[in-house]
């Protein structure tokens, strides 16, 4: 895919863009599909984030969750602060400021030819259906794909209708569980690691994706590796707190390395160098 | 280069003319200290200083900076402030600091708002005589001494000053008060000589306070990591930030908005920050990525010792000894790093 993707040279001016639909998975979380004043707005890699700005109310950032290649830009925000708070209460036709993106994004040609293994905990799940629709979307450079999800429980599962047809779908091997589960749920009742038992892949030809909560990376990297699948082959993207996107602010720092910046992708032979990391 | 001679009985009738033209910033009296701020009359000047409680680069990054201001309509604007500004009299140190800090907003993705403010303005340092207090380290960082970074430099010569001008903004000032410079004569000593007598002088009244080389710190302290040294640090500090507040060559911000009162509008401004605050890397979730002081600490002196010695080539600490003074539970960096050169096997 094109890399060439633009960076808004604009300092800390964001743009206009109009909300055109919301939808609401959950309780605490929205998805907002926006609409920008220009095309080049919308070029980004999966995994990229966005600074996200209401005057008045201050800035967040926030994960892209739609495909570079969906003809719809969206974002799946959280109730959280104050920010979040406010956005939640805004309508369709109403305008929210963008900045960005910013951030490495995913090295998406790693992936080509290779067999995949994605794992998203909770919200991670966002950032992660960015590089998932992109890779079921251009299904034909990719070998076997295996998504595995992990929600708090039943109610807090994100994007119900597109999780309905992964089920199905030939072309992922899905599975998901709950940590706690509830009187309907037929499904799996335990934390992410619980489902590695049941996927079985190729170590040789694997690449191994997480994005979750700070709490989820050392236990399923644990589980990666003891699929054998090569610390080199292992990607993550991690949160950090951000004012700035821009390398400055200080905020998203992990020892010397400038998430902003840097990251949020990582591999896992670099994480392993930088302590405060996972 | 040019060297001129400047009577020190001059240096009113030169403060003088410069504030006719110029924003003019620089140290004055405080109470007990001195401050780096906005100069209004040549005698409130001092050139006589030791160190001031801000640093003079905050002139170019002041705490509550306006970055963009906003209307209902939605119209934004980034603001920008590019006045011609003196710096008159600023130490070597925060010549060091200055050099640093505009490497660090100039580096991609640039940052406008303080390249902006620095972008026309003129810093005229001055050498110091003495050490400014028992709390600095610019002996053992060589920050006691400046070869670039400044226009003009004055050097303390007894009854006058030797100015030596060295950018083409140290010239233009000097040809701006080219009426002015009756009072300068080209100095025709050797200036050289004159400057190696200057530091030896110098020799004599600064000391080193580490018990090493300040080259083998970055590697001293990268050892230190998992040292008990940072619990000891963090059981005595109360993570009030003011070792960052006051010191040159911290940068990192938060940003917040206002709102004008009558709600028409409003504007969105950047703020110091401190990597000492508790909730400096806590994240939305509730996620606190340094929750624990002895982390903070840590990070603090490893950003400049380590992190940016590994990044950029240059510590991030020019011993100017502010933190050291600011900090209210006693923590010094003399006693960290000579405690961390103790603990190197």
């Amino acid at each position: 895919m094109e890399a060439d993707f633009i960076k808004m040279e604009t300092g800390y001016v964001p743009v206009e863009a109009k909300i055109t639909k919301i939808t609401q998975p959950t309780e605490y979380e929205k998805v907002f599909t926006l609409d920008f004043p220009h095309k080049e707005h919308l070029k980004f890699l999966p995994c990229q984030f966005v600074m996200v700005s209401i005057f008045g109310f201050g800035e967040a950032p926030i994960s892209i969750c739609s495909s570079p290649d969906d003809e719809e830009f969206q974002l799946c925000v959280r109730k959280v602060g104050s920010l979040t708070n406010k956005m939640h209460s805004l309508k369709v036709g109403d305008f929210i400021g963008i900045r960005g993106p910013y951030g490495n994004g995913f090295p998406v040609e790693v992936l080509e030819g290779k067999d995949l293994l994605f794992t998203a905990g909770g919200l991670g799940l966002a950032p992660l259906r960015s590089l998932i629709r992109y890779v079921l979307q251009n299904r034909e450079k990719f070998g076997d794909f295996t998504l595995l999800y992990g929600a708090r429980s039943p109610h807090d599962r994100l994007f119900a209708d597109e999780i309905s047809e992964w089920e199905t779908s030939e072309f992922v091997d899905f599975h998901e569980t709950v940590d706690i589960g509830e009187e309907n749920w037929m499904g799996n009742v335990g934390l992410i690691t619980s489902l590695f038992p049941m996927i079985g892949i190729d170590p040789e030809k694997t690449i191994g994706v997480i994005v979750g909560p700070p709490i989820m990376y050392q236990f399923v990297v644990r589980e990666m590796l003891k699929k054998e699948i090569t610390d080199k082959n292992i990607f993550m993207s991690l949160e950090r707190r951000m004012r700035c996107g821009l390398g400055k602010c200080g905020h998203c720092q992990m020892n010397g390395v400038y998430v902003c910046q840097e990251g949020p992708v990582f591999n896992y032979v670099d994480v392993q160098a930088i302590q405060e990391a996972i | 280069m040019k060297i001129y001679f400047l009577p020190k009985d001059k240096v009113k009738l030169l403060v003088e003319s410069v504030l006719d033209e110029f924003q003019v910033f620089g140290a004055k009296a405080k109470e007990m200290k001195f401050e780096f701020g906005k100069i209004d009359t040549a005698a409130e000047l001092r050139l006589d200083y030791n160190t001031t409680i801000l640093p003079p680069v905050k002139t170019f990054f002041p705490n509550d900076e306006k970055i963009l201001e906003f209307k209902p309509n939605g119209q934004t604007t980034s603001v920008h402030e590019n006045s011609k500004k003196v710096l008159f009299g600023v130490h070597p140190c925060d010549i060091h600091a200055i050099e640093m800090m505009d490497n660090i907003f100039s580096t991609p993705p640039e940052d406008k708002h303080y390249l902006e403010r620095r972008k026309d303005s003129i810093i005229i340092g001055i050498n110091c005589n003495t050490p400014c207090s028992d709390k600095i380290l610019c002996y053992d960082k060589g920050t006691y001494k400046a070869d670039s970074g400044f226009d003009l430099m004055f050097w303390d010569n007894g009854e006058s000053y030797l100015v030596e001008v060295v950018t083409s903004l140290g010239n233009f000032l000097a040809s701006k008060f080219s009426y002015f410079f009756n009072f300068f004569t080209e100095y025709s000593g050797d200036f050289h000589e004159f400057k190696s007598e200057y530091h030896k002088r110098q020799d004599f009244v600064f000391e080193k306070k580490l018990t090493r080389k300040i080259s083998e710190l970055p590697e001293a302290m990268r050892q230190s990591y998992e040292s008990e040294l940072w619990h000891e640090v963090g059981a005595k500090c109360l993570s009030c930030g003011s070792c960052n507040i006051v010191c040159p060559t911290c940068y990192c911000f938060d940003v917040k908005d206002v709102v004008d009162i009558d709600l028409a509008g409003g504007h969105r401004c950047r703020n110091w920050d401190s990597c000492q605050n508790l909730d400096f890397a806590c994240v939305g979730s509730g996620e606190n990525f340094r929750e624990k002081s002895s982390q903070r600490n840590r990070h603090r002196v490893f950003k400049k010792e380590v992190y940016l010695p590994q990044n950029k080539g240059y510590s991030g600490c020019v011993g100017c000894g502010r933190c050291n003074t600011a900090c209210i539970a006693g923590i010094s960096l003399i006693d960290i790093y000579n405690n961390v050169f103790s603990e190197e096997v």
